[in-house]
């Protein structure tokens, strides 16, 4: 089912980054999605709000870190909302032809 | 949206999904470092007697158990499931470890056990890497 919250570029490639992990942490997922600091904290934000991502913060040494995993929910969430693109890739596709070869 | 559209988001998906497969692979570097020098480390302790080659392996054993450490704190990712893998991977590398060391010391069992013993640490950590792998197989 296709979900709002994924609407947003940087929310979307958030939850992608982190569908195959248990956990990743933070500059990775900055790194990864090429967001800077602040886009990425809201965006975050935004999905801790929605139950989809855990934010764990801690340290390693003295070094603070923080740690970004999905929800259970978040994870179900984002495969269905993947699932539906492909259907609508597809269904498009065909409409226009271009799936017909 | 255009069709195109959903295939560029199809594939930036799958973009971020494989570069976060990529990065957890370290753990699968981490059992294989871990499995070498168990394979080499456990024949050498049964091998090596005396108090100064103790002194010598113990320090060896630490100092690699301390820089794989180390290398997993840097680490950034870790893979879907990666803490119930190294749980298991861990339990029964340390029960073989307690088999081969405990009879191999109380039965002064020659070298072919040690080595034995270190083979199957070995064949435990290689499991762990390929738990990993599989894991972190990308499929589009």
């Amino acid at each position: 089912m296709i979900d709002e919250q994924f609407h947003s570029p940087v929310r979307f490639s958030i939850m992608a980054s982190l569908v195959g992990l248990d956990r990743a942490e933070f500059a990775f997922v900055r790194d990864a999605i090429g967001a800077s600091d602040s886009t990425l904290s809201k965006q975050a934000a935004a999905l801790e709000a929605s139950g989809y991502l855990k934010i764990t913060k801690g340290h390693v040494g003295k070094r603070p870190r923080t740690w970004y995993s999905l929800t259970d929910q978040g994870r179900t969430a984002f495969r269905g909302h993947l699932d539906s693109l492909r259907s609508l890739a597809e269904a498009a596709a065909e409409y226009t032809g271009q799936g017909s070869g | 949206m255009e069709p195109t559209n959903y295939q560029l988001a199809l594939s930036q998906a799958d973009e971020l999904a494989l570069r976060g497969h990529r990065s957890a692979r370290w753990l699968a570097r981490y059992y294989l470092i871990f499995g070498v020098a168990s394979l080499l480390i456990a024949p050498a302790f049964g091998v090596l007697h005396g108090l100064a080659w103790t002194i010598v392996l113990t320090g060896l054993w630490g100092a690699l158990i301390l820089g794989i450490s180390l290398y997993a704190a840097k680490q950034r990712t870790m893979v879907r499931g990666g803490a119930r893998i190294h749980g298991w991977v861990m339990a029964v590398w340390t029960l073989v470890w307690v088999v081969t060391v405990v009879l191999g010391s109380s039965y002064d069992l020659a070298w072919p056990w040690w080595l034995a013993g270190g083979i199957a640490m070995l064949a435990t950590c290689f499991l762990g890497a390929r738990a990993v792998l599989r894991r972190t197989r990308h499929q589009s």
